[in-house]
């Protein structure tokens, strides 16, 4: 009888602790809040866009290593050697393809060299 | 005014509600509210730059507050001290004549309040945040999880607890005021 006295009670708290909690507190927001903080606000930087061209700068260091490569794979490849002269036609065919892209970029965008 | 700056003003009217009885909730006081709220939407401006849409708006809106309000709080700690805003309330509320017939009831209900909102104060700043935002604010697991960068499982731990710890609290008061009014018709 008492636990179940003791049950009830502890529910009622629950609901009114519950109550309490979701009753929000009556704030009264200033007049003219919302036009003072857009007065304050202070000016926004201005945005300086400085793209990293991380493509282009790839690009470039491949189009170096291609040529790298293909001048050391060049006399191997005059001796006949099948194996050396696939690579050689990829780098080739490699060095072209970046070739041209740099080339349709530059012609696309001027101001990106 | 430019565009900006309107548009702006426009999210501070639909938020300025919620920013406001937000902040008197977890900061547990009204003194200073005006000055809290403006450097929330200061906050937000200066971050709406990096703002993606990712999140919704209302969700970077409430880690702001609660970033704001625990700075209060450690504020408080060095220089000032703690005006409570049931207090506040209270004083003036209670010169006023009642105005129903179950004026008791409501003194009574009134009291209860201010006994949470105290209880409420003496929780860890986690705990308050959690039952303000879940209680009060009505937001689910999920969006209290990433208002505060919190895992789910956390958040449900800190609600629980934090309901625990303010309703032992309020148990304890209800004991020693018992106890002293026991005393008092000795």
């Amino acid at each position: 009888m008492a636990k179940d006295e003791m049950n009830l009670h502890s529910e009622a708290l629950e609901r009114k602790i519950l109550l309490a909690l979701e009753t929000a507190p009556r704030v009264d927001v200033p007049e003219g809040f919302a036009a003072r903080i857009a007065r304050q606000l202070p000016p926004q930087p201005a945005v300086v866009l400085t793209p990293a061209r991380y493509g282009l700068r790839a690009a470039v260091a491949c189009v170096a290593v291609l040529i790298a490569l293909m001048l050391v794979s060049a006399p191997l490849a005059m001796g006949n050697s099948t194996l050396w002269l696939s690579l050689e036609s990829i780098f080739c065919a490699q060095f072209g393809l970046l070739a041209v892209w740099l080339v349709a970029r530059r012609y696309r965008s001027p101001s990106s060299f | 005014m430019d565009s900006a700056g309107s548009s702006f003003e426009q999210i501070v009217r639909d938020h300025q509600a919620m920013v406001f009885r937000t902040l008197v909730r977890l900061t547990g006081s009204r003194e200073y509210i005006d000055d809290l709220a403006q450097e929330v939407f200061l906050r937000l401006y200066r971050a709406l730059g990096g703002f993606r849409g990712e999140a919704l708006l209302s969700t970077y809106l409430y880690r702001i507050i609660v970033n704001v309000a625990q700075d209060e709080w450690k504020r408080r700690r060095r220089d000032r001290p703690l005006v409570s805003f049931s207090e506040q309330e209270s004083e003036w509320e209670e010169r006023l004549p009642h105005p129903s017939p179950d004026a008791e009831q409501q003194l009574a209900e009134r009291q209860f309040r201010y006994s949470v909102e105290t209880q409420l104060q003496q929780l860890s700043s986690i705990e308050r945040t959690v039952l303000v935002l879940y209680h009060q604010e009505e937001l689910s697991y999920e969006q209290i999880a990433l208002s505060l960068k919190l895992p789910i499982g956390t958040v449900r731990t800190h609600l629980h607890r934090g309901r625990k710890k303010l309703r032992e609290g309020l148990q304890r008061q209800e004991q020693t005021e018992r106890g002293s009014a026991w005393q008092r018709t000795r």
